[in-house]
C-alpha cells in the first residue's frame, strides 16, 4: 500500500476516531485505526470500539492500492505535528508503516486489517437529511440526566423516537431526574414515525463532538442496530442499546397546582449561591414559596446558612415548602436558553417540573427531597 | 403489619395529590412482613427503582411511626401473574456447545435447546458428609428457583460432582416445568460466543444478549473461574448477571475456586457472587467413595464385591470421575482378560491405572527444564558433545528423570539421543554420590525439582 495524503485532512480524519480507540480492549487492534488506500484515489480512515464506528474518507494520491491498521493514537499525534503540508504512506510486507513528510520519517507497526472487526457498511441504506442544530440542541438538553448506573442498562442511553412528522423525541432519566426534548428535526424532506431506540451514552457523546464539528447539515438513519449519521463522506454508527426503555411517562405529574415563573440566569446564580452551603453528598436546598417572593435556603449545621430572595410576580397559589438537589436544578438551569422559566409544583412530595417559559418542546422532572 | 402499612398509606395519601398517590404510592402491593422487613410488591421494574430511589425513606419512616419501630422496607418487583405458556414440543437434542450455530442465526430461536443428561439428578448423586451441604442447597434451588439462593455459587475441585448438581438441578425443573428456559454454558463458551457475537458485526451482540438476558430462566454456568483476566466477558457477564438477577431468574455457578481466590476478577462479579450462597464440595469420604461405586456398579449391571470396591475405593483418594474410570478399567481388565473380580485380579489392573495417571513429569519437560536452567540447548544435552559445561546438565537431566518421570534407563538413553543404557546408570550413579557430599549440588537439584510439574 502506498500513497500521498494531505497532513491536515488526515489529522482531522484522526482527530474525530481518537474518542473510539480503545487501549485496554480485549482486542489489541481495537486501539488501531484502519487505513484503506482505495483504487479509487481516496484515503479511508476508520475506526471501532465495536459500539461506536467512526468510517471516513478523504481525497489521496494512491500508488498501490491496500489496507492496514495501525495505533490511531500515535498515528495522530504523527500527523499533527508533522512539518509538510503532505505525507506519504507506505505499508511494506511485514506490515510496517512508514510515513514521510519533509525531514520526518516514521516507522509505525502496523497489524493486518484482516484481523480488524468487520464494519457496518452504509451502503444502500437510506439516509434523511435532518438539522444536525436542532439535533445538537435535543441531545444537550436531555444527555445530562443520563443514568451512569450500569445495573440499569435501558437507563445508560438517550430514548431515542421518530413521532412522525419530521418530530423527534427524547428521552433520558437516572431515577431522580428526566429530561425530556421534542422538536422538529427537518432539512427538507419528512423524518417518518418509527419505534423509539436508546442511543449509549458514549455513542450519544459521539453524535453531539461529530456535530459541533460538521454542522448543520447531516443525514441520519437506522441500520439494524446501529442508527447512523452521515456528514459529508463521513459516517458514524452507534450500535443502541438491546433493552426497552421504560414506560417514563409513569412519572410524568399530569397537572401541577402551582406554577411560578422566573427568570432563568438571576435563579440560576441564585442557586449558585446557595449551593456554596448546601451538603456536599446530598446537594439539598429549600424553596420556600409565597404568593410574593421565592426564598431558598440551604442550612448546614456543620458549616452554616445560606439564603437568597427571588421576587415573584402573578404567583397566586398558597404557600409550599419544598426541598430539592441543587445541582440538578442547575443543570437543567444551565442546558436551557431562554430567558424566563417556569416551575411547577403540586406539594412537598410529589415531582416538581420545570419548563422553559413559552416553549413546550422541553420537560424537566426533578424529584424532590426531604430534608 | 398489615394494618400498619395500610395507615401508613393512608396517611401519605392524605398528603399528596392524587395523580401522585396512584402513579407511585397506590401501586405498591403488601407482601409480607419478617424480622422487621416489610415486603413490598410492584408490578414495573422502572417505578419500583423510581420508587425505591426516592420515597424509601418515606415510606420507612412512616410505617416506623405508625409501628412504633424500626421497619425497613424493600420494594420487589412481582412475579407475573399469568401462567408459563404451554410447552412446546420436546426440543430437539443439539449439542448445546456447537458455537458454529451461533450468530450463524437469523432469529433468536435459532438457539439449541439445552439436552440434558438424564442420567444427572439428584437420586444418581451419592450423598456422604463430604457433600451434604451442597446437595441440600441445590435441591432447595431446584423447588423454589429464583426464591432460595441467588445465585448459588457451587465451588470445589475437578470430578467431585460439579456439573452432575447442575444438571440435576436442570433436570428437576425441567420435571416440574417442561417449557422452562435453561441454559447451560461454561464460562469457556461464554467467551467464545461473545468473540463470535463481536465478529458478527450484524446480530451477532444482539442474538448473544437475547439469548443470554431475555431468553432464559434458568443461567447454569459451569467453570467461572475460567474468566479470569477476561475483561470484556466478565463485563459481558457482569450485565447478563444483572439482567438476569433483577429480573428473579436463577444463576447457578460452579468454580474450582472460592469466589475470593479467584485472581483477576472484577470486585463487583466477586461480590455478586457471594450474594446467594456459597457451598463447596469437599472430596468424598473413603465410605462415600465406595457408595459412589457400588452405585455406579448398580447402573452398570456389575457384580463389585465390597473388598474390591474397598480397595479402588482407597486407591483414589479424590477425584469422582477417576474413581468410575478406575473401576471401569478394572472390570475391563478382567473381562478381556477373562479372569474373575477379584481384589487380586483388581490390584492388577489398578497398579496400571495408578501408573498411568501417576507417571509424573515427561523426559521433554525436564529436558526442557534442565536446559533452561543451565542455559544450555536441548539438542546439546541429547547429542553427544563431552564439554564439561554440556556433559553435567546431561548427567543431572538423565538423574531427574529417572528419578521424576517412570522411564525406564534404556528409555532415557533413548531419549537422550539414542545413547547406551550403561550411560544413564552410570550417569546417575555419578550424581547420586556427588550429592551426598556435595551441598552446592544438592539445591542446585531441588531448585530445578521446583520447577519440575507436581
Amino acid at each position: 500500500m502506498q500513497l500521498i495524503v494531505g497532513r491536515d485532512s488526515l489529522s482531522r480524519g484522526l482527530a474525530r476516531i481518537q474518542g473510539v480507540l480503545n487501549r485496554k480492549a480485549t482486542m489489541p487492534v481495537l486501539s488501531n485505526a484502519l487505513l484503506e488506500a482505495r483504487p479509487d484515489g481516496s484515503l479511508r480512515v476508520a475506526a471501532t470500539d465495536l459500539d461506536v464506528t467512526f468510517d471516513g474518507v478523504m481525497p489521496a494520491r494512491v500508488e498501490r492500492p491496500g489496507r492496514i491498521t495501525v495505533d490511531g493514537k500515535r498515528l495522530y499525534e504523527i500527523a499533527r505535528n508533522l512539518p509538510g503540508e503532505e505525507v506519504s504512506i507506505t505499508v511494506d510486507e511485514d506490515q510496517r508503516v512508514l510515513l514521510r513528510c519533509r525531514t520526518s520519517e516514521f516507522v509505525l507497526n502496523g497489524l493486518s486489517a484482516d484481523g480488524y472487526p468487520a464494519l457496518p457498511s452504509a451502503r444502500g441504506i437510506e439516509l434523511l437529511p435532518v438539522d444536525g442544530g436542532a439535533l445538537r440542541e435535543l441531545i444537550e438538553r436531555t444527555q445530562f440526566s443520563v443514568s451512569t448506573e450500569e445495573s440499569r442498562p435501558n437507563l445508560n442511553g438517550v430514548y431515542f423516537q421518530c413521532l412522525g412528522d419530521s418530530k423527534v423525541r427524547m428521552v433520558s432519566t437516572d431515577g431522580h431526574r428526566l429530561s425530556l426534548g421534542e422538536r422538529d428535526v427537518s432539512r427538507g424532506g419528512v423524518v417518518p414515525e418509527r419505534d423509539g431506540v436508546i442511543i449509549p451514552r458514549k455513542g450519544i457523546q459521539e453524535v453531539r463532538r461529530l456535530l459541533d464539528e460538521v454542522g448543520p447539515e447531516v443525514d441520519f438513519g437506522f441500520l439494524e442496530n446501529n442508527l447512523v449519521l452521515r456528514a459529508g463522506d463521513l459516517h458514524l454508527f452507534v450500535r443502541l442499546i438491546d433493552a426497552a426503555f421504560p414506560d417514563y411517562t409513569l412519572v410524568i405529574p399530569r397537572s401541577t397546582e402551582r406554577k411560578v415563573i422566573l427568570d432563568r440566569l438571576p435563579f440560576l446564580s441564585a442557586i449558585k449561591r446557595i449551593s456554596i452551603l448546601a451538603s456536599e453528598r446530598t446537594h439539598g436546598m429549600r424553596l420556600e414559596l409565597t404568593r410574593s417572593k421565592l426564598t431558598l435556603v440551604s442550612d448546614n449545621p456543620d458549616l452554616g446558612k445560606a439564603k437568597e430572595d427571588i421576587e415573584i410576580d402573578g404567583y397566586d397559589g398558597s404557600d409550599l415548602t419544598i426541598a430539592f438537589n441543587s445541582k440538578y436544578v442547575m443543570e437543567i438551569l444551565s442546558v436551557l436558553s431562554g430567558e424566563k422559566v417556569a416551575l411547577l409544583l403540586n406539594e412537598a412530595l410529589s415531582p416538581g417540573l420545570i419548563r422553559e417559559h413559552q416553549n413546550e418542546g422541553y420537560l424537566f422532572v426533578v424529584m424532590p427531597m426531604r430534608l | 403489619m398489615r394494618a400498619n402499612w395500610e395507615a401508613a398509606i393512608a396517611a401519605i395519601r392524605r398528603q399528596v395529590t392524587s395523580d401522585s398517590f396512584e402513579r407511585f404510592f397506590g401501586r405498591l402491593r403488601y407482601a409480607e412482613f419478617e424480622g422487621g422487613l416489610l415486603r413490598l410488591h410492584i408490578e414495573d421494574p422502572f417505578l419500583r427503582d423510581w420508587i425505591d430511589d426516592n420515597y424509601r425513606s418515606l415510606l420507612e419512616a412512616q410505617v416506623s411511626e405508625v409501628a412504633g419501630d424500626a421497619v425497613r422496607i424493600e420494594i420487589r418487583v412481582a412475579a407475573p401473574v399469568a401462567p408459563e405458556p404451554t410447552p412446546a414440543p420436546a426440543p430437539p437434542v443439539v449439542d448445546a456447545t456447537e458455537s458454529s450455530r451461533f450468530g450463524g442465526g437469523t432469529e433468536a430461536t435459532d438457539f439449541p435447546e439445552l439436552p440434558l443428561n438424564p442420567h444427572y439428578t439428584f437420586e444418581t448423586f451419592v450423598v456422604g458428609p463430604s457433600n451434604q451441604f451442597v446437595h441440600a442447597a441445590c435441591e432447595s434451588v431446584a423447588r423454589n428457583p429464583a426464591r432460595a439462593y441467588n445465585p448459588l455459587f457451587i465451588y470445589g475441585g475437578t470430578g467431585l460432582g460439579k456439573t452432575h448438581l447442575l444438571f440435576a438441578i436442570a433436570n428437576a425443573l425441567r420435571a416440574q416445568n417442561p417449557a422452562i428456559r435453561i441454559t447451560y454454558v461454561s464460562a469457556e463458551e461464554f467467551t467464545n460466543q461473545l468473540i463470535a457475537g463481536i465478529k458478527n458485526s450484524g446480530h451477532g451482540m444482539e442474538a448473544f444478549r437475547e439469548r443470554y438476558r431475555s431468553r432464559s430462566d434458568v443461567l447454569l454456568m459451569d467453570d467461572v473461574h475460567n474468566l479470569v483476566g477476561k475483561e470484556r466477558t466478565q463485563e459481558e457477564f457482569f450485565h447478563t448477571f444483572n439482567a438476569l438477577h433483577q429480573s428473579n431468574k436463577q444463576i447457578i455457578l460452579t468454580s474450582d475456586k472460592f469466589p475470593q481466590d479467584i485472581p483477576k476478577l472484577e470486585e463487583r462479579l466477586r461480590s455478586r457472587f457471594t450474594w446467594g450462597l456459597i457451598a463447596d464440595i469437599m472430596p468424598p469420604e473413603l465410605e462415600t467413595r465406595v457408595a459412589i461405586l457400588e452405585r455406579k456398579a448398580e447402573r452398570d449391571g456389575l457384580t463389585l464385591p465390597s473388598d474390591v470396591a474397598f480397595l479402588i475405593a482407597s486407591r483414589v483418594p479424590s477425584n469422582v470421575r477417576e474413581l468410575e474410570g478406575a473401576l471401569t478399567r478394572v472390570v475391563a481388565t478382567c473381562s478381556l482378560g477373562g479372569r474373575r473380580l477379584t481384589r487380586e485380579t483388581a490390584a492388577e489392573a489398578l497398579k496400571h491405572v495408578l501408573s498411568e495417571t501417576d507417571k509424573g513429569p515427561s523426559i521433554e519437560t525436564i529436558l526442557r527444564i534442565v536446559a533452561e536452567h543451565f542455559d544450555v540447548k536441548i539438542a546439546d544435552l541429547r547429542g553427544p558433545r563431552r564439554h564439561r559445561t554440556i556433559a553435567h546438565p546431561r548427567s543431572v537431566a538423565m538423574y531427574l528423570c529417572r528419578k521424576h518421570s517412570q522411564a525406564s534407563f534404556p528409555q532415557i538413553g533413548e531419549s537422550f539421543g539414542g545413547k547406551d543404557h550403561t550411560t544413564v546408570i552410570h550417569a546417575c550413579k555419578k550424581i547420586e554420590a556427588a550429592v551426598a557430599s556435595d551441598p552446592a549440588l544438592r539445591s542446585l537439584l531441588q531448585s530445578i525439582e521446583r520447577k519440575l510439574p507436581a
